[in-house]
């Protein structure tokens, strides 16, 4: 098949169109979001505190919390706003969350096996073992819950996995550790990775394809070039973000 | 215990189908004991109609296992049961309650004492599965003389029509109590009444209560410390309402009658929360599975 007949009929992994999303209470959080991530690609997400990162997240994942009044999501092709969350994790959207809640008087070794897509019992981390025999994040340290978030996500067998904020908290061994992992089990296998975070370490070892600034709910730039923009936010801050002159897309 | 045919105690309605002999002691009916053991009067009252004794007098090696059933519609139990454990021994009991497959209608009341004397420890562990249609009301008094101990835990899985379960415990001086309910409930009235009365200096209770209202429940829970010497007691009682037909009311009282004692209560009554369901469906289960997660941890000892 010729390049440009590909490009053509190749068609989204996941594909958000003019996303609008308010809180249960009331408030607008995303406001227009316009996303699109193919199989395998690596895309970062940058934005200030605040600005609807994790909120994008939980609805692309479906937590009935936020209300979609406008928009659409669309994974495989497949319009998907008005699925359940645990739909959405079979048919391969899985996220790790940055505020993972405890639950009390589940082991993680159990939870893992509870939510298993896979036959093989198989561990795919080299770390974590330790907190098997825990309750899933019951007094989890910042770091050990990313871990333990990691190791679940890997038993999902996602096709898009949401990182949201991974990285903070992790040490830079663990998060050698855990990207290394990430490489190897899920970007290999053409894995499309969606990466929230607010510093360059991650973006250094996972370079994405494609990196994105959302500011008040709505994506300002899109570039390839992820350290052009780290240093322009760097230097002009997100304020001026909305009026960069050098990354207007 | 994984049959009943592993129990040392064995009662299906009114018939006795196993009686072990127990090398560490004595196990006999308990109106056997009041003929046998005059002192035994003292705390079994009037003779008892049905019921067994437990003397424990040397270490057993193993767990020691009673199981009751009703297997016949409308069978009215009247237990009347004694355990006493001698001094210095450290001891496990594991007590099960329950219809047999396809009964769904019995009357079960037991009451009990256990005396746990000086320096010995007992666990035990009090599992009622009772059908639909069945009123239960177990009703036990616990002594702990000096320095002993005592962790118990009573769970149902499944609840009857009505159950009504009283525990009173007395800790004299350096005793400790752990006292736990634990109990899932569907269909069903459920009272609980538990009373810790730390009686002797240094001694301590607590007491933890974990009640969830599944569906058509309406479950009260009165729970209460006194504190008559320097001693340190807490109450803890929680409850999950994960159905819009269900009551609970938690009533904790904590009273103390000594300047140095020390009691503190929490008790809380909430839904399983968003957050959790969330995460759990984020993962795959659906709603159902994780209600179903979230409150088998919650019941976790
Ligand atoms: N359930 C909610 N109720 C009220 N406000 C909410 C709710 N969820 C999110 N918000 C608000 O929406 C805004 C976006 O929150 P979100 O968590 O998406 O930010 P973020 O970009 O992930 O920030 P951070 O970088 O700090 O993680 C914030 O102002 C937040 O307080
Ligand atoms: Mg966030």
């Amino acid at each position: 098949m010729q390049n440009w007949l590909k490009k053509m009929t190749k068609s989204n992994l996941l594909k958000v169109t003019n996303l609008h999303a308010t809180s249960h209470d009331g408030k607008k959080v995303l406001k227009g979001v316009d996303l699109e991530i193919n199989k395998g690609e690596v895309i970062a997400l940058l934005g200030p505190n605040g600005c609807g990162k994790s909120t994008l997240a939980h609805v692309i994942s479906g937590n009935s919390k936020y209300k979609v009044d406008n928009g659409k999501i669309t994974f495989k092709r497949k319009v998907v706003n008005s699925f359940t969350p645990e739909k959405r994790v079979k048919i391969g959207i899985a996220l790790t969350h940055q505020h993972p809640p405890a639950l009390k008087g589940v082991p993680l070794s159990v939870f893992l096996k509870i939510i298993s897509k896979k036959d093989n019992d198989k561990e795919e981390m080299n770390i974590g073992s330790e907190l098997l025999h825990r309750e899933v994040n019951l007094d989890y340290s910042g770091g050990e819950k990313k871990i333990s978030e990691l190791m679940q996500i890997l038993k999902l067998d996602p096709k898009l996995l949401i990182l949201d904020e991974l990285d903070s908290g992790l040490d830079i061994k663990n998060l050698k550790k855990l990207v290394g992992t990430i490489k190897k089990e899920l970007v290999s296998k053409k894995v499309a990775i969606l990466i929230i975070t607010h510093s360059g370490r991650i973006l250094d070892l996972l370079k994405p394809d494609m990196t994105c600034v959302m500011i008040d709910g709505e994506i300002y730039c899109k570039s390839k070039d992820y350290k052009k923009v780290l240093k322009t936010i760097d230097k002009y801050g997100y304020e001026k973000c909305k009026r960069c002159p050098f990354l207007a897309s | 215990m994984k049959s009943a045919k592993d129990a040392h105690f064995w009662q299906v309605d009114h018939k006795i189908k196993k009686m072990a002999a127990v090398r560490h002691g004595v196990l006999m009916r308990s109106r056997d004991a009041w003929e046998k053991h005059s002192w035994t009067r003292e705390y079994l009252g009037e003779k008892p109609k049905e019921g067994y004794f437990v003397w424990v007098r040397e270490q057993p090696d193993g767990p020691l296992l009673t199981c009751v059933n009703i297997a016949t519609k409308n069978t009215r139990q009247k237990f009347r049961n004694l355990l006493v454990v001698e001094e210095g021994l450290k001891i496990e009991l594991e007590g099960f309650c329950g219809n047999t497959e396809g009964c769904i209608k019995g009357y079960h009341r037991a009451s009990g004492k256990i005396i746990i004397k000086k320096n010995s420890s007992v666990k035990y562990k009090h599992v009622h599965a009772w059908e639909e249609e069945s009123v239960v009301e177990p009703n036990y008094e616990f002594l702990l003389q000096e320095n002993s101990s005592l962790d118990y835990v009573y769970k149902t899985s499944r609840t009857p029509k009505s159950l009504t379960v009283r525990n009173k415990i007395t800790c004299l001086k350096g005793a400790k109590v752990k006292l736990q309910i634990l109990a899932d409930c569907k269909n069903t009235r459920f009272t609980t009444e538990d009373e810790i009365v730390l009686q002797g200096e240094g001694s301590s209770g607590i007491s933890r209560l974990r009640l969830i209202a599944r569906k058509d429940s309406d479950i009260k829970a009165c729970s209460k410390i006194v504190a008559k010497s320097p001693s340190s007691g807490h109450l803890d009682c929680q409850s999950l309402v994960t159905d819009k037909n269900s009551r609970v009311t938690l009533v904790p009282e904590v009273v103390c009658e000594d300047k140095d004692a020390q009691i503190t209560h929490e008790a809380s009554i909430g839904k399983v929360s968003e957050e959790q369901l969330n995460y759990l469906r984020t993962r795959g289960l659906n709603e159902q599975q994780a209600i179903n997660l979230i409150t088998a941890g919650f019941l976790k000892v």
